[in-house]
């Protein structure tokens, strides 16, 4: 409403009595809706800091364990509620409160019926008129009686009250506490992980140097240090998971080459037993059979012939494979071939390593797996790793057996994979079938019960044809409901129905008695009862 | 003129206004058990240069209010039955030849029931659509046409016409264009078990109760010179407004309800009406000038029958006093 500057200004009905007394109490009521709204400004501005401090200090709070993404999203969130509060405080600082807001908000709490309202209204009219002196008279005697401060008490709003003690509690409280990192029991976990640690580096350290070996060793420096942040703690996860991953290859890869040399060696007798204790993956029994089985070579063939040279001077380490071939040969398999010690002593040094090495790939698969549980833990805990991913890592690892194929599961998502209802018999080509799907879903069976027919089922839009030629195409046309065709069909069923009950009852199917004779039937019983009264 | 005589006099003039008022509510209370807003209701119609129409069910106690009020109020006043068979000039009435003493024929409009100062228009909806356009032709006018002249109808006039929604059978519902000329449709319900008892109380003894006549025509006609007098602010005539458009669907400030269920929203007329009506209001309540809650007491009864439901509306069994109580609750006052 713009007429506020012009009730100020123009004095349009200044000689009607009573409005000089209205403008004069509505000036202190606006002025008291300005101080009002002034303490609302403040209390919005003291929201806004407050809620500042408390994000402030929850980080602090949080000792650097909220990941960048979670610290991002706070403080977009700060911005996004000072900027709130920047327009908000504009609006009230812009829209400032006329005289004639000022009326309507003492006609509301004085209960005077927009009293003042009108009569500023009509002073701004300039219409005179016996009633409007009178309304005009009415509402100065009403304005008098106000009081601005009781009408417009100077306080913060209520809603705002609550807020900022909670805001300002909360703060209290955060600023108080210790930082969340400083618990006790996070402090044992931290030991605890740290033992397990130092136990698995001193397993890593015992394995042959390997590149796998050194990653790992890379991996666990790095677990160690208390310094580290937790995204080189994540990489070092990650790193020292391949590394073992990477062992747990070789040693697979060794088991799977000691099979193929205990079938190779399968079909000599003297060997059988090395054989078994190859197909087995013991290394370390089949290098005790050979040591045996060379020992007792030595005994039988020292009378007749000494020690020979090696062939071909042995400057070049042979392989397992190799060695063991040549370990058979002078194993008495073929006595007329030159025995080789220092084959036969190759073979037993290589089945003797391959042997410490997957003893020690085993032991560091163990022992890794009791490291990585409460590495993922306290990474997870620490906020750095959502919980998906936390359940996703925990169950890494956890190959399917090649023998089984059972895979231990620590955990995961169950999936329904049976019908939940009854087939009708029909193929899914058909349309027809109900069975359930991996996910469970399955259309509901059909409901029970008579079917109720909307309305659009039984009307349809008809239109009325206009035959003018001055109709224009895009006019629109007179329409009206009808009968719909399944309507009609629904009703001609019904009739037809009736038709077949009407010819039944008629038949006497009511007692007997026909449609056509029931009256007679009846007035008998009637002029027979009266009689007998 | 001074001005606190002239302030005086408007003093006067309210008061007097009001005393009039609770003579007639408390004559017409002797015999209308309850239906005080009813009765409220048509007095301010009344003075507001409106005609009312009554709904109610058989036997509630329509006709017996008008006649009261016709009773109550020195007017002259004429019942009019209608039925299928009730034609126009049953009620304006007709041209006749007369012949005087001398053998001298003339023709003479015999004048029709219709003037009179009450009017009730009993069952308005059983005659043809023909009668019911001479009557509410009449309404709008307030003159008839007869045999190529124009007779005015003395005032005030003021037709009451009743409506039972029951039976619909062999009626002729008024067409929207028609309802709109009533100032309000206002609905009589069924009384409680202690009306029930108080009606029998009056009525089923030796004697039942008489009023007295406290009001004359001129005495009618200042009153309705009063309401007129009362000044509206624009804020608030901007209110009445507001709800107006609100009952629009395809205006920007209707409401969600009325976008669904309203075919067509109301008439300037009943913009109109909720000023008068709301004048009245202000008067009966010591006030000088209309307020908003003024707007408000009128609405249901100014626009329920003006605005036409669409088919959604019918098939929901959504009424229009659901969708203009909706109204009142969405529609703010303007600041």
């Amino acid at each position: 409403m713009g007429y506020n500057r012009a009730v100020m200004s123009a004095a349009a009905h200044s000689s009607a009595p009573g409005i000089d007394s209205v403008r004069s109490i509505l000036s202190r009521i606006q002025a008291r809706l300005r101080l009002n709204r002034l303490l609302r400004v403040a209390a919005i501005a003291a929201g806004v800091l407050l809620t500042i401090a408390l994000s402030w200090r929850l980080l602090e709070w949080f000792d650097g364990r909220v990941p960048a993404a979670a610290a991002l999203v706070i403080l977009l969130a700060i911005l996004t509620l000072v900027l709130l509060a920047a327009l908000l405080l504009r609006m009230l600082v812009s829209v400032r409160p006329g005289l004639d807001s000022a009326a309507a908000e003492a006609d509301r709490r004085a209960h005077l019926k927009d009293e003042l309202r009108s009569a500023l209204w009509f002073a701004h009219e300039a219409r005179g008129g016996d009633w409007i002196d009178t309304q005009l008279e009415r509402a100065g005697r009403s304005a008098a009686e106000l009081q601005p401060h009781r009408l417009v008490p100077l306080r913060l709003p209520a809603a705002a009250l609550a807020p900022l003690a909670l805001g300002a509690l909360a703060l209290l409280v955060v600023s108080l506490a210790p930082p969340l990192g400083a618990g006790p029991g996070q402090a044992a976990g931290t030991a605890l992980a740290d033992s397990r640690v130092q136990a698995l580096r001193q397993m890593a350290d015992a394995m042959p140097a390997s590149e796998a070996a050194r990653q790992l060793e890379q991996a666990l420096r790095t677990l160690e240090r208390p310094d580290a942040s937790p995204a080189e703690r994540r990489k070092a996860l990650e790193q020292a998971q391949d590394a073992v991953d990477r062992m747990g290859m070789e040693a697979a890869s060794r088991r799977d080459q000691l099979q193929k040399l205990a079938q190779a060696l399968g079909n000599q007798p003297a060997m059988e037993e090395v054989a078994e204790a190859l197909a087995r993956s013991d290394a370390a029994r089949a290098a005790q059979l050979l040591e045996q089985i060379d020992r007792q070579n030595q005994a039988r063939g020292s009378a007749g012939s000494s020690a020979e040279e090696p062939a071909d001077g042995g400057s070049q380490e042979p392989s397992l494979e190799q060695a063991l071939m040549e370990a058979t040969q002078a194993t008495g398999a073929q006595p007329d071939s030159a025995p080789s010690r220092e084959a036969v002593q190759a073979a037993i040094d290589r089945l003797n390593e391959i042997a410490r090495e997957l003893s020690a790939s085993n032991y560091v698969n163990e022992a890794w797996q009791s490291v990585r549980g409460p590495q993922l833990e306290q990474y997870q805990q620490a906020g750095a790793m959502t919980a998906g991913r936390y359940a996703e890592q925990t169950q890494a690892g956890s190959m399917p057996s090649p023998g089984s194929g059972e895979t231990p599961m620590g955990g995961g998502t169950m999936f329904r994979s049976a019908a939940v209802s009854q087939g009708d018999a029909r193929t899914e080509q058909e349309g027809g079938t109900r069975m359930g799907d991996a996910l469970g879903d399955s259309p509901a069976d059909p409901v029970l019960g008579k079917s109720e027919e909307r309305l659009e089922a039984q009307l349809e839009q008809s239109a009325i044809e206009s035959d003018s030629q001055d109709d224009s195409a895009g006019e629109e046309k007179t329409w009206y409901y009808s009968e719909s065709q399944q309507q009609q069909s629904t009703v001609s069923r019904r009739e037809v129905q009736a038709r077949a009950r009407f010819a039944r009852a008629e038949a006497g199917g009511n007692g007997g008695i026909s449609i056509q004779h029931r009256q007679i039937v009846k007035d008998y019983f009637m002029n027979l009862r009266g009689s007998a009264q | 003129m001074s001005a606190a005589t002239s302030t005086e006099l408007v003093e006067r003039q309210i008061e007097q206004f009001r005393r009039n008022f609770a003579i007639v509510r408390e004559e017409v209370s002797r015999i209308i058990v309850g239906n005080d807003d009813n009765i409220v209701g048509i007095m301010t119609c009344l003075l507001a240069r409106g005609h009312v129409l009554l709904e109610g069910i058989p036997g509630i106690g329509k006709t017996k209010l008008v006649q009261t009020l016709a009773d109550v109020l020195h007017l002259k006043f004429a019942r009019i039955q209608f039925t299928p068979d009730l034609m126009p000039g049953d009620i304006i009435g007709s041209t006749v030849v007369r012949e005087n003493e001398a053998g001298r024929k003339s023709m003479e409009f015999q004048r029709g029931p219709i003037f009179a100062n009450l009017v009730l228009a009993d069952e308005v909806n059983r005659a043809t659509p023909k009668t019911q356009s001479a009557l509410l032709e009449a309404m709008q006018e307030n003159s008839v046409s007869a045999g190529g002249q124009t007779h005015p109808l003395e005032q005030p006039f003021f037709v009451l016409a009743t409506m039972n929604p029951l039976e619909m059978e062999g009626t002729y519902p008024l067409p929207e264009a028609q309802l709109d000329r009533f100032f309000f449709k206002l609905r009589l319900d069924f009384p409680s078990a202690e009306g029930l008892h108080e009606i029998l109380d009056r009525t089923t003894r030796q004697h039942n109760p008489q009023v007295d006549r406290v009001l004359g025509q001129g005495d009618v006609l200042e009153m309705r010179e009063t309401a007129r007098s009362v000044p509206v602010a624009r804020p608030v005539q901007q209110y009445a407004i507001d709800l107006t458009l609100a009952t629009h669907p395809e205006s920007e400030r209707a409401t969600e309800m009325a976008r669904r269920f309203v075919r067509f929203g109301s008439s300037p007329r009943g913009t109109q009406a909720l000023i008068l009506g709301a004048k009245v209001n202000a008067l009966l309540n010591d006030r000088v000038h209309v307020a908003c809650e003024d707007i408000r007491a009128v609405t249901l009864n100014a626009l329920r029958h003006r605005i036409l439901l669409n088919f959604d509306a019918e098939a929901e069994r959504v009424d229009a006093d659901a969708i203009l109580n909706d109204i009142l609750h969405r529609v703010s006052e303007p600041r």
